[in-house]
């Protein structure tokens, strides 16, 4: 699996009770032993290789926290009041626009009576075809549309293996639209940072658009601030032992510190965030560094003491936010953006405070944060709509408003007066807010900024988490880089590699069997795959 | 005499044909039609590509299952002990719960335990998983319920030494009572003039019940047997999967497990149709053996020679 | 038999079997009613749990045994906006005719593999014990309903899954253990196969058209997959399908700023979709529960 479309865990996937079906018609699996097709694809430019399109943030509001490149996304604390409307005219161009993406939403109302979808139509100036899958069930509709050679004008790009070949087999081009300064007549797009773009870039051309998250993907460890004051527990934990203490003193009846085994935490506190890095031009693996074994013996540690709820493992996430939200767990791993869905899901805990604790060094100081790959995913325009590409990009372009302006809360929020009224200026969703649902932020979707009405102490200590844990953080050296082997192997391996940690972890195995997973793992692919991000590194370099 | 009697049979095999064509076109169009496209276990298969554009690269995706190395062997004794212990424990449990409610006097109670019994079939695994989770998990109702009051807490869920036995009693749970169904029915068509008979001639409840009851009940048996034996390969994919992270590999890795751990999760097609392939040859060979068998002791089993 | 000595032990039985001893009758009473409370406290738990306040559970960290008070959001988000109660009529047709032409072809088919007569018998019914066991993966299948024309119909969501191997092969053994005698005296009647079929098989063999039946039935009602790949148009879309959108929950995308609008706690929303999607089926049953009543074939046989 690349860089490219994110995959929750395969248990992930599993758990929320999704993919299981997929299986079921397949009934079997897959290794490809002699690594014949493992020369790299990315970036492989030949002809001119395209400029990356320019980034050209919007102006017209100004965020009550700023956004600073690689250190925070912008914050407001209320929907700028007056929002401008910066589009002219309709961008469609009369002819219905198909497009099919992954949701996770509930169905919307169909458009005949769905006053949303219908304005939406209005607006485009086109009728807007939507087709939604779950998203766990998305790459098995996506595989058999792309066999049946049925791609809409629009699609997500799902798994798929041999994704450059692809792209260019399916995707239409459209470096000349996008490229460098060319984006400036898309403002919507222009607004999107150029960090996410690396990710559309095939063989030198631009061929998909991001869905971009940026910093609200950051891995994040939050805590049940006010349990933690009730306990008495005022200061931050300044280590690991003295995070492991606390635990301790919170675990008691029914009860646990923990709700899931926090490995990556726990790396983060030893400075190796990631199986990857690069040090000095050099694609490097950190598995074996010693320090991973240091972080297993922690976690493991943790389990021994019995601060980990005893569920931990098999529990989906819903659970454990469920535990979280109960008090039932202190700590609780998610990612950046659950902090506000944590609020909303669990407004009705009296006094909840919900904090995130930042990155502390496993014997003091500080430890290094994980930044993602900045993307949801990527939308790509069918190469059989190839000659439509410039009205689905305006298209893409409306739908990707910046935020503050008329368009942006109509995308995201619908009609005032029917799906949402205005508090002050902050839309507050109504009975008919599902409307909104129709997919099509999915298919193109604005540069995300740190915003929830009424939560102003809530939006500044996000925005804070993420200056401070971005300080001494550590970007996703495989962001627009690409290995065939890992497309090919990189999920089995990953997920073998998984299962040794959680048995390490859970001490069915002993910490000393990690240098063997690890050497499974490199054998049975990851030295080649290392070889093909040093690769395919080198070529984007040089 | 013998003309006529082809003329005879011949007249009754034109609607005979006539009634299977409808059932026999389905079949082919949509089993044997599509199964064509499983070629591609011999291909390196990507969607966009195509079948017969895609190169061939000969028994490569077969490699997943003849390599054979410990992770595969350990998946496969799993599955064939799970197998051994379904089929002895799983597989009767309907049969008797099927005797139990036929004889019982009130038909009342009757029709109450069976719709009872029957409404676990309709939770999806994940459900059952989820359910039995939050029953008698680590953290569940039940140890909650001893923890506070200072007991010692059971574990069953995340407990590798006790995991068949977790399997097996969520898979009774699940679906005893639905395929106690199938054998309510075989049990209605059984002719109740049998019993009179018999009861005239002195037999007892265990005499009729192994005289007509049972012999009742045993082609079906029998026929179900060997359908299962065939899926001997498959234990319960979903079920396990869902509850590998609970109790490790070695505890819980199945033949199924193993396929998509090792392959299927990096969205390969051609190795999971060769390793799909492989176990519709192996089924096919152990039912043909199975349905042999059942004639050497006389029995039916799936169809006559 | 007559019909007098019929009458003699009448009351000592039950349709003819010996009444059980009253130790066994209570022994199977108690394992009847555990084995019941098995089956209910966690579809109790699963009922209270979808009417119980968000609150609640969320306080009790996942399901509850009892609501607090009766709390239908659950149930109002979920029926609101029309698309469920479409989705039920939509999985209501597919199931009904499904199940209808699926026992029409399977009883004809497996009808004629009973008789000697069908040329190719062997042949048919090696075809169907392999298909069994061969399963053709979802692109070609997917492949297939397209070049049939079928894609973005409801006809896709019954035809590929029309006809059970299992169930023809299960119908066929009833079949087989009809009395002979009486198939026998209808043949010299001069009846004809198609008479065979519907005048004297079918009505001998309602338990077994009433099993396989509710298995097709239940198959239809829960089958979501086939709609998900050959369906575009989500107003075809079966129950399952919609109700599944209801569930996943997506932490990438993030809904704090999208207005959704506030569902009920997780939990409290899948447990009430449990219950909107498995009582319309588990309604059926009673209904067919008196076809398994016992005797059904002895005054056909004798009489």
């Amino acid at each position: 699996m690349s860089a490219h479309p994110r995959h929750p865990s395969r248990r992930a996937v599993l758990t929320t009770g999704l993919g299981i079906a997929a299986l079921a018609g397949i009934s079997a699996c897959s290794s490809d032993s002699d690594g014949d097709s493992s020369t790299s694809q990315g970036g492989s430019g030949g002809g001119s290789a395209a400029a990356l399109p320019a980034y050209i943030p919007y102006e017209g509001v100004e965020a009550d926290l700023p956004v600073q490149d690689g250190r925070t996304s912008s914050g407001f604390f209320a929907y700028p009041a007056g929002p401008a409307t910066i589009s002219t005219g309709t961008p469609g161009d009369g002819e219905p626009i198909t497009a099919m993406g992954p949701t996770s939403f509930a169905l919307p109302p169909a458009m005949d009576q769905n006053a949303f979808w219908q304005e939406m139509n209005e607006r485009l100036g086109s009728e807007l075809h939507i087709t939604l899958t779950p998203g766990g069930e998305y790459d098995a509709k996506f595989a058999t549309t792309v066999a049946g050679r049925a791609l809409p004008d629009f699609f997500h790009v799902g798994s798929t293996q041999s994704l450059p070949q692809f792209m260019a087999s399916e995707a239409a081009d459209l470096t000349d639209f996008l490229s460098g300064d060319a984006i400036a007549d898309y403002p919507g797009l222009a607004n999107i940072p150029t960090a996410s773009w690396q990710d559309c870039i095939f063989d030198g051309r631009i061929r998909a658009i991001p869905i971009q998250r940026g910093l609200v993907n950051l891995p994040t460890l939050f805590a049940r601030q006010d349990l933690l004051e009730a306990a008495g527990i005022t200061a931050t934990p300044q280590n690991f032992e003295e995070l492991s203490d606390i635990s301790k003193e919170l675990t008691g009846g029914n009860t646990w510190a923990w709700g899931s085994l926090p490995l990556a935490y726990a790396r983060a506190t030893v400075d190796v965030p990631s199986y990857w890095m690069i040090v000095d031009g050099t694609f490097t693996s950190t598995l074996g560094d010693e320090r991973h074994e240091q972080a297993l013996e922690a976690v493991r540690a943790l389990q021994d003491a019995g601060v980990v709820n005893p569920d931990a493992a098999s529990a989906p996430t819903s659970t454990r936010k469920d535990w979280f939200g109960a008090g039932r767990s202190i700590f609780h791993e998610d990612s950046f953006i659950a902090w506000f869905s944590l609020y909303v899901q669990h407004g009705s805990v009296p006094g909840l405070n919900i904090q995130a604790l930042p990155v502390i060094g496993f014997d003091g100081g500080t430890g290094t944060q994980f930044v993602p790959n900045p993307n949801y995913g990527i939308t790509a325009i069918s190469a059989g709509s190839a000659d439509r590409a410039e009205t689905l990009l305006r298209v893409a372009d409306y739908l990707a408003a910046p935020f503050g302006t008329e368009e942006y809360l109509f995308c995201k929020f619908g009609i005032d007066g029917v799906n949402f009224e205005l508090e002050g200026s902050d839309p507050v969703p109504t009975d008919a807010a599902s409307e909104v649902n129709i997919g099509s932020l999915y298919i193109a979707d604005a540069a995300r900024v740190i915003y929830a009405p009424n939560r102003e102490a809530v939006v500044q200590a996000a925005w804070d988490q993420q200056n401070r844990v971005t300080e001494k953080s550590f970007q996703d050296p495989t962001l627009g880089l690409y290995s065939e082997t890992a497309s090919r192997k990189l999920a089995s391996l990953e997920g073998a590699l998984g299962d040794a940690e959680l048995d390490i972890m859970l001490g069915r195995r002993p910490v000393s069997d990690w240098s063997a997973a690890v050497e499974e793992f490199n054998a049975g692919g990851g030295a080649d795959i290392l070889a093909e991000y040093q690769a395919a590194y080198d070529e984007l370099q040089g | 005499m013998n003309s006529t009697k082809r003329a005879a049979r011949l007249r009754r095999s034109a609607p005979l044909l006539a009634l299977a064509a409808p059932g026999v076109l389905l079949l082919l169009a949509f089993q044997y039609y599509p199964l064509v496209g499983n070629v591609i276990a011999f291909k390196d298969y990507l969607p966009f590509v195509g079948v017969w554009e895609s190169p061939w690269v000969g028994l490569e995706n077969f490699e997943l299952i003849a390599r054979g190395d410990r992770r595969f062997v350990n998946a496969l004794t799993n599955t064939l002990i799970i197998t051994l212990v379904q089929v002895l424990l799983v597989f009767p449990v309907p049969i008797a719960l099927a005797l139990a409610l036929n004889s019982m006097v009130s038909d009342r109670i009757k029709r109450i335990v069976q719709s009872v019994l029957y409404l676990p079939h309709f939770l999806s695994w994940v459900i059952v998983v989820a359910v039995f989770q939050q029953f008698l998990g680590g953290a569940g109702m039940l140890n909650n319920f001893l923890r506070a009051n200072g007991l010692d807490t059971f574990s069953l869920i995340g407990n590798a030494d006790l995991f068949i036995p977790l399997v097996t009693s969520q898979l009774i749970w699940k679906d005893a009572g639905w395929a106690t169904i199938l054998f309510l029915a075989v049990l209605s068509q059984v002719d109740t003039s049998l019993y009179e008979a018999s009861t005239m001639d002195g037999a007892g409840r265990f005499r009729q019940m192994w005289h007509i009851t049972l012999p009742a009940l045993k082609g079906i048996v029998i026929l179900l047997l060997i359908l299962r034996l065939g899926d001997a390969l498959s234990v319960g994919f979903e079920q396990i999967i869902l509850q590998q992270p609970a109790v490790g590999i070695e505890a819980s890795e199945v033949l199924d497990t193993y396929v998509y751990n090792a392959g299927i999760v990096d969205g390969s097609w051609s190795e999971a149709t060769a390793v799909g392939l492989v176990k519709g040859v192996v089924s096919v060979l152990l039912v043909l053996g199975a349905n042999k068998l059942a004639h050497l002791f006389g029995e039916d089993g799936l169809y006559r020679s | 038999m007559t019909n007098s000595t019929r009458n003699v032990r009448r009351s000592t039985l039950i349709n003819g079997q010996q009444r059980p001893s009253p130790v066994s009758s209570v022994v199977k009473l108690l394992v009847f009613a555990i084995a019941c409370t098995l089956v209910v406290l966690p579809f109790a738990a699963i009922i209270a749990t979808s009417l119980a306040p968000s609150a609640q559970v969320t306080a009790a960290g996942g399901m509850v045994l009892w609501p607090e008070r009766l709390d239908i959001s659950a149930y109002q988000a979920i029926l609101s906006g029309g698309v469920v109660t479409r989705a039920l009529g939509v999985s209501g047709i597919i199931t009904i005719l499904g199940a209808v032409l699926s026992l029409t072809v399977s009883s004809m088919l497996a009808y004629a593999l009973t008789r000697s007569a069908l040329p190719g018998r062997r042949a048919i019914t090696l075809l169907l014990i392999f298909s069994l066991f061969f399963n053709p993966g979802i692109i070609p299948m997917y492949l297939a309903v397209q070049q049939f024309g079928l894609l973005d119909s409801l006809a896709a969501l019954i035809v590929p899954t029309c006809l059970n191997a299992f169930n023809v092969i299960v119908l066929r053994a009833f079949f087989g253990n009809l009395p002979k005698d009486v198939l026998e005296a209808a043949e010299i009647d001069g009846a004809g196969e198609v008479t065979m079929l519907a005048r004297i098989v079918l009505p001998l063999s309602k338990a077994a058209l009433a099993v396989i039946g509710l298995f097709y039935a239940v198959g239809y009602w829960n089958s979501f997959f086939s709609a998900l790949l050959y369906i575009n148009d989500p107003k075809l879309w079966p129950l399952q399908l919609v109700l599944r959108s209801y569930v996943t929950n997506d932490n990438q995308i993030g809904t704090a700023d999208v207005a959704s609008g506030i569902l009920p706690a997780q939990v409290t929303m899948q447990m009430a979709i449990l219950v909107v999607s498995i009582v319309p089926i588990v309604c059926v049953y009673p209904f067919l529960q008196r076809h398994f009543a016992k005797g059904a074939l002895t005054g056909a046989v004798k009489g």
